[in-house]
Parts: structure tokens; sequence; C-alpha cells
């Protein structure tokens, strides 16, 4: 993971859970500031045991931990330094969905040894949108419901979002608006 | 709002013949040419060249053959601005030529779905953004990585100076007490106190011995000096002072002709900059400029103020426009533990002052509230 995704969840963590729990989570993970430069990558242990520490310290569950940061995510990238590119993705949920993985090329292209997910659009009707999510790492279901559920937030639409076929690294997500 | 956008076929580019030029309505500029020996009409239009016109805009284009289309449609006001990129299926696609930045991209209201897809402008643009945030995110590293250096530094190399500052004050102290106990003794105290009052003389003598001692050696240490060329240490090092300062804080260089040949010791010189740069930082917060300028001092007689014999002098000066510092505290800055930051530690003018003075030069501060504060450090210029 690269370390804005870092820089989001101390954040998060700080803003949602509390000061003392991100105290804790430093001092259980053994954290220094090397692990907050955010265009850097870094093991993805070291966000995985962020965010098991910060469930466990907080009493959640990790992956309601999960879902709550993917919302988090989007609210936080839309007032970063990061702003105008989250405009420059596009003005609509679909537009936004669409752009995803040319950010992503570019955050490839930028930072070293970065594995981002795509997401890939496979249908769009007026009330449907079928999305193909397509990752190297596994477990992150949740953060991804976080992550549109965040979006349905910043475009102020609502509805549903069901997984529907999984693959082996990837996963056919419907959102169903109303 | 008219734009001319053009998708042309890298293979067939060598060798469009652009002879003929339709101009079908207002809306579309359709290009009839042919290959050599091969007619394209309108069977190779869209392979060959797309002219659609929705901005009053065209793109400037690397080939002649362009130039050469461009010509041809004088019928259009057209200006020409941005590139023709190659793109990896060997077509090159014009770019939306206005906007040089991301951030310009969403002021001019622009997302990603107004480019066509496979436009390398957009992917430009993103690119352009990661890596300035990239760079932002190193530069703001480095600065914390520098001072913290700093840091760990300053303190060891001004040791010297304030074990002697220390000492000086302390004996101060040390002399207060001495002539409090004489005066003791003028009021005729009784016998009783006689004792103590020879104690307290005891341990006044030898306190003051000590600080000698810690004064003589603080004194007697030497740097080790070197010769060096300010200007050139100057921008061997502008990476690390640019990174000290903030994003919208500007450094300004106006540097004097010819080289300002110095001696002394380069880690403990550039330490005072540092401190000297990091407190101008620090003045002005967010944004601001700060200056940083050389001038060459030719000093017939003595300098009374500055304590300065004549001389050849360089005057190296960091100005900055931020909010001064107020006059009762001027005077105290340059003063070991005298700091205008609250919870600085007051060492570094010091320490900076101290260099310039063992180096038979001057440091001088000039502020007043709301008019920046001025830094001038003079050093003697030695000979190439």
């Amino acid at each position: 993971m690269y370390g804005l995704i870092h820089l989001s969840f101390r954040s998060f963590v700080r803003e949602r859970l509390g000061n003392s729990v991100w105290e804790q989570v430093v001092k259980q993970r053994e954290l220094t500031e090397e692990a907050f430069v955010s265009m850097s990558g870094y093991s993805d242990n070291i966000t995985i045991g962020m965010i098991s520490a910060a469930a466990h310290i907080s009493g959640k569950n990790f992956n309601e931990i999960l879902e709550q940061f993917g919302r988090y995510w989007i609210d936080y990238m839309s007032n970063s330094e990061y702003a105008a590119m989250m405009s420059f993705a596009g003005s609509d949920l679909i537009a936004f969905i669409s752009s995803i993985n040319d950010i992503h090329k570019a955050v490839n292209e930028t930072i070293e040894g970065t594995k981002t997910p795509t997401f890939d659009i496979l249908k769009v009707s007026d009330k449907v949108i079928i999305i193909r999510y397509k990752s190297e790492r596994s477990g992150l279901l949740p953060f991804v419901i976080g992550l549109l559920k965040g979006l349905f937030e910043k475009f102020n639409v609502s509805g549903t979002i069901a997984p529907k076929k999984a693959g082996k690294k990837s996963l056919e997500i419907k959102i169903s608006l109303s | 709002m008219i734009s001319l956008q053009i998708y042309l076929n890298e293979a067939d580019l060598n060798n469009i013949s652009p002879s003929i030029i339709l101009f079908d309505s207002d809306l579309y500029v359709s290009f009839h040419g042919s290959l050599y020996g091969k007619n394209v009409k309108g069977r190779h239009i869209n392979e060959i060249l797309d002219l659609s016109i929705k901005e009053n805009v065209f793109f400037k284009e690397s080939t002649d053959i362009i130039y050469d289309v461009v010509a041809r449609l004088k019928f259009v006001d057209l200006k020409i601005v941005g590139d023709i990129y190659r793109t990896s299926d060997g077509f090159l696609y014009s770019a939306r030529p206005d906007v040089k930045s991301l951030e310009e991209a969403v002021q001019a209201g622009l997302s990603m779905s107004s480019f066509r897809p496979g436009d390398p402008t957009y992917k430009a643009l993103l690119l352009a953004h990661m890596q300035q945030s990239l760079l932002d995110q190193y530069r703001e590293l480095a600065l914390r990585l520098t001072e913290a250096r700093h840091g760990l530094i300053e303190p060891i190399a001004n040791m010297w100076e304030m074990s002697a500052f220390i000492a000086h004050d302390f004996k101060n102290y040390l002399n207060a007490i001495g002539m409090s106990a004489d005066r003791i003794e003028m009021l005729g105290l009784p016998a009783a106190a006689d004792s103590s009052l020879e104690l307290i003389r005891q341990a006044v003598v030898q306190a003051s011995s000590l600080a000698d001692a810690i004064s003589d050696v603080a004194r007697n240490h030497k740097y080790d000096q070197a010769s060096f060329e300010f200007h050139r240490i100057l921008r061997a090092n502008m990476r690390i002072f640019e990174a000290m300062l903030s994003k919208s804080i500007e450094l300004e260089l106006k540097l004097t002709d010819g080289p300002l040949h110095l001696r002394g010791n380069i880690p403990v010189f550039l330490g005072c900059i540092m401190t000297i740069i990091s407190n101008a930082k620090q003045a002005l917060g967010e944004s601001g400029t700060v200056s940083l300028s050389t001038a060459v001092l030719e000093l017939a007689v003595a300098d009374a103020d500055l304590a300065l014999r004549p001389g050849r002098y360089a005057i190296i000066s960091i100005v900055d426009n931020g909010p001064g510092i107020p006059s009762e505290l001027l005077s105290q800055v340059t003063k070991p533990f005298v700091s205008t930051k609250g919870a600085g530690r007051g060492l570094g003018l010091a320490s900076a002052a101290e260099y310039c003075r063992r180096q038979d030069g001057a440091l001088r501060i000039l502020s007043s509230p709301g008019s920046g504060t001025r830094v001038d450090m003079y050093l003697p210029l030695v000979q190439d």
C-alpha cells in the first residue's frame, strides 16, 4: 500500500475512533513517521496491522473498520491536496468509476511497486451499474463497499451495493440506484 | 466555441497529399486527399483526418504536413496551440490544448470524460499532478529531515559558544553574590553570621574559578578552518535551504558579481545560515518571501557599532517580509536562551552572532514590527 492510505487511516482513526485509540495503535504496531510518506509504497503487513490494531483496540470488527475507512477515504481525498484530481475524475458516479483505472495507472507510473486494483464498468442502465473489481489483494471487499458508499455520498445518490459473481481475484458488484 | 481535433494514422501521415480540402459545414471539416497513387477521398476521411470544429482553437502539430493542412484552412480562424502525441496504438492524437495543469482543467470545468478515450492529454495531466504531489511530499520530507538533523547538530556545534556564554553569565551571578556578601558584612551583623559569609565568599571564589576554566576551554576551542567560496557552497546547498521553506515561501537570491572567498568552519557556517532561514520561515508562517543577498563592503575605517576593523567584508543578508521582531526583544535576540518563538531554545541567533565574532566579523539584525527582519552577517573576505 502506499503511504497516502496510512495518512488517511491515521486521520480516520483520530477523527472517528479517537486520539487515544490511535496512540495505542502507534504503540502496539511500533509505527514511526517513516510509515506516513504519502507517495511511498509499503508492505501490506503494515497497513493490515494498523487496521487490525485499530479494530482490536476500539472493539470493532475488522471488516466494519475497513468499510468505514473506505467511506472515509473518499471524503479524505476530496478534501486533501488531491481534491483537484478527485474533481477531475468526474462529476457523477459513473464518470468517476470510469476514471479510477486511469488514476491508478498514474499512481503506478509514479510510485514504483504499487499494485492498484481495477474497476471496470460492465453494464450501465438507468438504475443499475455492474462493475468488476479486480485486485491482487484479497479481503478488501468491505473497503470497496465503503468506497462506493462514499461515492454515493459524494454524488448525492442512494441505492444498494451487492457483491455478485466472485472470481479468483475479481468480483462483480451490482449497484442499484434508487 | 469551436475546436478542431485531428486524429491521424501514423502510417498514412507520410503519404498524405493534402491537395483537396473541402469545407462541408460550420460544424465539420473533412479532408479529401490522396495517398500517393491511391485515391483516399471519403473512404479514409475518418482514418486519416477527423477534423471536428468545436472550439476556436487548433492544435500545434509536429509535422509539416499538418501545417500544410492548416495553411489551407484559411477560411477558419485558427489558433495553433497544443501538441499531437504518439500513442501506443500507432495513432497520433491531438489533445485538449489550452489546459496545462489538472487544476486548470478543473477550473475550466473539465473532467476526464471531457477527453476522448485514449487522449494522452488527461493522462499527462494526471501523471504531472501525481509527480508534482510526489515532489511536494519529498520536499516536505526533506524539510522534516533537515530540521531534525539541524536539531541534532546545532546543539553540538554550538556547545562551545554556549559554554562560554553560560560561564560568562554564571560569573555575573557569582559577582552579584560576592558583592551582596560584602554588603551584608558592612551591615555589621552578629559575629555568628561571619562564618556563613566566609563560606559564601569561598564558594564564590571556587565557582568563579570553575567558570573561568570553562570559559578558557570554550574560548580556546578552535574550529577546523577552511577557505571556501560562499556562492559555490550556497549553490551546492540551495536544495536544502529551499527544502527548509514551505512551498508557498519563495527564496530569492540576489548575489553580487564575483566570488566571495571566506574562511571558517563550513558546517558551522552553514548551520548559521540554516538557523537564520529557519527563523525567517517561522516568522513568515504559511507564505512570504525570504531573500538571500550578498554584497561586498570596503571598510576604510573601523566600524565601532559593529566592532569591525577596516578591511573588506562579505555581507550575507537574509531578509524576510514577516511580522518583524518587537523592539523590546530586538536587542536581546542574539543573547542565548532569548527566543521570539516561545518554545524555541533561543540558541540559534546567539551562536550565529558568536560565529561571526570569532571570524572577526559581526552579525546585525534590523527589524521592526510589520516591516520584516533583516539579518546581516559581516565576514572578512580573504584572498583567493
